[in-house]
């Protein structure tokens, strides 16, 4: 069983060593994160064929700006994630007009109650592992926290990548509604997520 | 877009993570994003925030092809990416380097091979690109590379810059030496305890390098003079350079 601060820091060594030319490095990280991030740009986009398609475009940019990680400024799986979520989020975003007609989130269930996946708990993915739990489950106990209107609409756009007028559609209510509800929401999180740092801190 | 206002810059940064900037918003604000110290702060704080919820996504293994198209597009980064990617001497020493070090070959020995030599102040890297003339060394320990140390040659400070993380452990610091063929270790200054940053000099690099044939770390107490020899082994060490 590995911990995640030696998960961590064998993620930094790869970016290290990536950013160094190392390819049989840089094969590692990719050995080890690429179900991860696989998974975060499928469920942005959809589409198994296109979603490996972007897979490689996030991987070379991590190759590339390898050099430029800063180990003080992010947990190196963060990192990775964040160019796997902006990469998709660019690939859909300079198609959303095409596809607009064909949204059909996934994170969507009848009552509306959640949209949050259900952690798999029993058998935690090894890159749930590399990362900091703490983190994970800070932010998934603040997003318990919001009303549920503004929890669903910050899921679906985080997961699924609605657009504020693709929410609107979905949720079947005014933009300015949604829109208030996202940024109130992400302002409620950030205050109940900074509280839970200080106390950490303590 | 103005980012001169904190809460403007704080709300457009979470809705930039979150996902829902986009169009022409999305794009001006990547571009702040690439030169502006400020917003780069402001997003990285909401990815601290965000990202772990994604952490529970998962797919299976991507087909092989995935591997051998991210191969066949890996290649050494053009002048103007590696510059706007910010780590142009990572990868300006990692590209010519890693390849002989891995072969045994001397750093400085290697450079004079690839580097076409010139008198002049500037090294010509490509044509109308130049690099300013520097000292730099590629520190490493048994497990490979660790700290890329890099000195004007006629300024007064070493810049940091870490590969891998290293400390020197509860009330310790690290310090950095300059080694000669031919006389002792001479301390050139303690390394910042984030292990990133700048060293001050006591003399210009080219005074104080101009015959080093490598640098090293060592751990030592903090406080007083500068060691005379350093209180144990090197727990880093490799090749000092000269770029020009």
């Amino acid at each position: 069983m590995t911990s995640d601060a030696e998960g961590s820091a064998r993620l930094k060594r790869w970016i290290g060593r990536a950013a160094l030319g190392d390819q049989a490095a840089f094969q590692q990280l990719y050995q080890a994160t690429a179900r991860c991030l696989l998974g975060i740009v499928l469920r942005l986009l959809r589409d198994p064929a296109w979603a490996e398609e972007v897979l490689q475009e996030v991987y070379v940019a991590v190759w590339r700006s390898a050099p430029a990680y800063a180990v003080e400024r992010s947990q190196p799986m963060t990192w990775l994630m964040a160019i796997a979520r902006n990469k998709a989020l660019d690939a859909l975003r300079s198609t959303s007009a095409e596809r607009a007609a064909l949204v059909q989130p996934a994170a969507f269930d009848e009552d509306g109650e959640t949209a949050l996946p259900e952690a798999v708990d029993e058998s935690p993915s090894p890159l749930l592992q590399l990362l900091e739990g703490a983190q994970a489950a800070r932010v998934k106990g603040c997003m318990q926290g919001l009303e549920a209107a503004q929890r669903q609409a910050i899921a679906l756009a985080f997961y699924d990548g609605l657009t504020h007028a693709e929410l609107a559609s979905h949720l079947r209510q005014p933009l300015g509604t949604v829109k208030a509800w996202i940024r109130r929401g992400l302002e409620r999180l950030k205050k109940c997520m900074d509280v839970g740092l200080e106390e950490t801190a303590r | 877009m103005n980012i001169d206002r904190p809460e403007l810059l704080d709300r457009l940064a979470s809705e930039y993570v979150v996902g829902t900037l986009q169009g022409g918003a999305r794009r001006r604000f990547q571009r702040l994003l690439r030169r502006d110290a400020s917003v780069q702060r402001a997003v990285q704080s909401w990815e601290r925030r965000l990202t772990p919820l994604a952490a529970q996504l998962s797919a299976p293994m991507p087909s092989a092809r995935v591997w051998t198209g991210i191969q066949a597009r890996l290649r050494p980064a053009s002048p103007e990416e590696v510059r706007a990617s910010g780590g142009w001497l990572a990868r300006f020493i990692g590209w010519r380097i890693a390849g002989a070090l891995a072969a045994g070959v001397v750093l400085g020995v290697a450079l004079m091979q690839v580097l076409p030599i010139a008198q002049t102040e500037r090294v010509a890297v490509a044509p109308g690109r130049t690099l300013p003339e520097i000292y730099a060394g590629f520190l490493q320990d048994a497990q490979g590379p660790v700290m890329l140390i890099s000195s004007p040659r006629h300024g007064k400070t070493v810049d940091v810059k870490l590969v891998r993380s290293v400390t020197a452990g509860p009330g310790r610091v690290l310090e950095l030496w300059a080694l000669f063929p031919d006389k002792p270790p001479l301390p050139l200054g303690v390394v910042p305890a984030s292990g990133k940053g700048q060293v001050a000099l006591t003399a210009s690099a080219e005074q104080l390098l101009a015959s080093a044939n490598e640098l090293a770390v060592s751990i030592e107490r903090p406080n007083g003079p500068p060691p005379e020899r350093p209180s144990g082994s090197f727990i880093l060490r490799g090749p000092c350079a000269k770029f020009w």
